[in-house]
């Protein structure tokens, strides 16, 4: 199947989405849409699924012109479309689900007339067992089901919105070598994203879009990374613009024979020490005890054995607990899920921190006008301080909670993948914020899946495996392999 | 062996109108509404049973009078949160009400009239087997009509498309949307089954199992079923299960009351009520899982629909 865009314009109020874009998709082709948060990718491919009515434009289909009202008309045409919220229902097994979307499901649900729904999952996603609960499932698993789910409906083309944003690396790998093999079976493939290694991996070619508008196409096959990156935002220095170095000599935070038990795995003498404007990098593959080590040193599991020092002062040990210590900033996984009370205002959640040393009646006014002022030098938008915390997008939500975690100076910083989700320059205000705590004095420890970042900014890295630290190295000497090594329960040589 | 035979059969004829009923609450709930008005409902559907079989003497005619008046009052439940957009605990409360006083009002030429009800089975064919034939003569057509139902509803909701439906109406609209189905009109038959069933719930306490009319005569039994639907983790299985347990602890309380014990009637009476909320505290506690409700339900305290 072919399809053609024609001149597509969309507007929302004042402003103009998508301002007449024209886009080639042929048979069997993996198509990046690259674009930071804003650019109008999504909506262009929103427009095409149905999900919202262009204002003008055409879309041709094998040259004859389409009309598509909804999803539903979309679907008719074999188009489908992977949401980056699944609609898939928790409480119901994979199986269920499947037969829940299949155009034809049969009347009565026996074992044996399901196995035309399940062909498909078997095909892409063999590992995943029909009758477990998808709430029982892993992000990456979601997505395989929730694709089955689409393919299911006859769909030749498939687009993908920001699949890898919510994937760990190896996810995301499995997730590439599906859209391969998507593209390998003629279906056509649509990946809306921000990040160049999604084009590397899978690509035939890219659309770069920038500002509503469609910067370029290139055909993949020799593409020059940083000529994208200039296309896309415009400039091709995204690099944070702080440098930092350790002040040697001063131990601000220590880790000493800290262990804790936790839900999968437990942590085992974790021993580590972080100078003063040190960043130390926890590498890791996600599942190794990560967020647990992040809790734990921030106060919020309990410890079994050892303790946490800042300054040569005990905050966390196995007795005494400081979860909210005005001189730890923590900026945890999931910050809808963790960080916030999603349905409380971003007044509310700005102040959230010392909440317990507030009076009785507090200062409302205060509150409100202190979270303006933050939402303004965080450029958090809406600026609205009374809007719920859980409205934000993923990424002004990540900024209010740098907002109020970094923008006191912190003695010691703990950092759960702070940029996950996020675009180049939202991910590089994140690193400018954190790094320049480091440059005031504080010891960072940055918990990240991303080996380029850790290896370009961090100062130390420092391996986690299965709870245990299985080796720490100087960025400066460390490489890719080396620092894989570790990550698959390999020694150092 | 006879004696615990006996004491089952007991407590399957007790348990019978909240089986009936928690079936019926767990089918509105599965769709992802909760309905607090089943003791109206019941209280309706006993008066309408008892008269229907009062006028015509057939006591089928009571049990389908029953249920169908107690669907005509979950209509007012359908309309109040599903159209008007009431809450659904406010809705169903002033479903409880109306039932209980409309009931009452209508119910009082009633008192005191006899009905003749099923026939016994203790002199058919069936109660000569052996062993289980006294179990199963002793009993009555409305038990055999709720296995029935039972049986149908629980493989109906659980193997069927239809069933896969309506469990995800009550865990997601929005995904029910997606679908192009209306969540609405899943949640109208999940009230209108309910109210089939609880209405059908108190003829069958009425027409068979007291044959008398008297006001209130469901006392509680329509807000227990609202609780054991939780006891059963919104299973239709379970249902008979933990009906049951009502069942045998009403039996039990009247036992101990023939035996003469020296306890007070009023705080025997609170047995049947107190064993089940024992038993929901072990089988969490146990089971360490808050999990299974519809998703939906949820949203009832959020001011939705």
């Amino acid at each position: 199947m072919q399809l053609e865009l024609v001149s597509v314009t969309k507007r929302f109020g004042q402003t103009l989405a998508n301002d007449a874009v024209s886009l080639f998709i042929g048979a069997g082709e993996v198509l990046a849409l690259l674009g930071e948060n804003g650019a109008g990718k999504s909506t262009l491919m929103k427009c095409l699924y149905g999900y919202y009515r262009m204002d003008s434009g055409q879309i041709l289909l094998d040259g004859r012109a389409v009309s598509i009202a909804s999803p539903r008309d979309a679907m008719r045409l074999g188009i489908g479309m992977v949401f980056q919220q699944f609609s898939l229902i928790p409480a119901l097994t994979v199986r269920e689900n499947l037969l829940l979307a299949y155009p034809q499901a049969p009347a009565w649900h026996g074992r044996a007339n399901s196995a035309a729904i399940l062909r498909l999952l078997g095909e892409f996603a063999p590992d995943i067992a029909a009758d477990t609960p998808v709430a029982e499932l892993s992000v990456g698993q979601k997505q395989q089901v929730e694709l089955v789910k689409v393919l299911n409906q006859q769909a030749r083309l498939v687009i993908l919105d920001e699949p890898t944003s919510v994937l760990a690396p190896e996810e995301a790998q499995r997730l590439h070598g599906i859209i391969r093999q998507l593209a390998a079976t003629g279906r056509s493939v649509v990946i809306i994203t921000h990040k160049l290694e999604d084009v590397r991996a899978c690509a035939q070619r890219v659309a770069v879009m920038r500002g509503g508008r469609l910067a370029a196409e290139v055909k993949e096959t020799g593409v020059d990374e940083r000529r994208l990156v200039e296309l896309m935002v415009g400039t091709a220095d995204v690099a944070p613009a702080v440098a930092v170095l350790p002040q040697s000599g001063i131990t601000r935070l220590e880790l000493r024979k800290l262990s804790c038990r936790g839900e999968a795995l437990n942590l085992r003498g974790i021993d580590l020490q972080i100078a003063a404007g040190e960043i130390l990098g926890v590498a890791g593959v996600s599942g190794n005890g990560q967020d647990l080590l992040a809790d734990a040193v921030s106060g919020l599991a309990a410890l079994d054995e050892g303790e946490v020092l800042l300054d040569g002062e005990l905050l966390q040990g196995p007795v005494t607990r400081h979860p909210d210590d005005p001189r730890l900033g923590y900026i945890p996984e999931y910050p809808l899920k963790n960080a916030v009370a999603a349905e409380m205002s971003n007044s509310l959640n700005l102040a959230l921190r010392g909440l317990a040393r507030d009076p009785l009646f507090p200062d409302r006014q205060r509150r409100w006008s202190r979270a303006e002022d933050l939402m303004e030098a965080y450029d958090v938008r809406p600026r609205d301080p009374g809007l719920a915390s859980g409205r934000l997008s993923g990424g002004n939500l990540q900024k209010l909670v740098i907002a109020r975690e970094l923008s006191q100076p912190r003695r010691a910083v703990v950092a759960c993948y702070p940029t996950m989700g996020l675009d180049l320059q939202a991910a590089r205000a994140v690193y400018e914020a954190l790094f320049r705590q480091a440059e005031e004095g504080a010891a960072i420890l940055w918990i990240s899946e991303d080996l380029d970042d850790l290896l370009s900014y961090a100062h130390r890295i420092a391996v986690l495996y299965h709870g245990r630290v299985a080796g720490v190295l100087p960025a400066a000497q460390a490489d890719r392999t080396h620092l894989g090594q570790l990550m698959a329960g390999g020694r150092l040589s | 062996m006879s004696a615990m035979l006996g004491l089952l059969s007991v407590a399957l004829l007790t348990a019978t109108p909240v089986w009936l009923a928690t079936l019926g609450e767990t089918l509105t709930q599965r769709t992802g509404v909760i309905n607090l008005g089943v003791e109206g409902q019941m209280l309706v559907g006993a008066a309408a049973g008892f008269a229907a079989t009062y006028l015509s003497g057939n006591p089928w005619l009571g049990l389908l009078a029953g249920a169908l008046a107690g669907m005509a009052l979950s209509c007012l439940h359908a309309l109040l949160c599903l159209v008007l957009g009431v809450n659904q605990i406010a809705s169903g409360l002033a479903v409880l009400f109306l039932g209980n006083g409309l009931s009452s009002f209508y119910g009082t030429t009633l008192v005191d009239k006899q009905i003749t009800g099923f026939h016994s089975l203790t002199h058919s064919a069936a109660a000569r087997w052996p062993v289980v034939g006294q179990f199963i003569a002793e009993l009555t057509p409305s038990v055999y009509l709720a296995f029935a139902l039972w049986l149908a509803c629980a493989v109906l909701l659980l193997r069927t498309q239809a069933g896969l439906v309506w469990r995800a109406s009550g865990e997601s609209a929005d995904a029910l949307r997606m679908l192009g189905k209306s969540p609405a009109r899943w949640r109208l038959a999940g009230i209108l089954v309910g109210g089939l069933f609880t209405g059908l719930a108190g003829a069958a306490l009425s027409v068979d199992y007291t044959r008398t009319w008297v006001a209130q005569m469901t006392a509680g039994r329509g807000l227990l079923a609202v609780g054991l639907v939780i006891v059963a983790r919104w299973n239709p299985w379970l249902a008979l299960p933990v009906a049951l347990i009502y069942g045998l602890a009403e039996a039990l309380a009247l036992r101990l009351q023939s035996l003469g014990m020296n306890v007070s009637p009023y705080l025997l009476g609170t047995l049947p009520y107190l064993v089940p909320l024992i038993v929901l505290l072990l089988s969490y506690r146990a089971s360490r899982r808050r999990g299974a409700m519809p998703q939906e339900l949820s949203g009832v305290f959020r001011g939705m629909a």
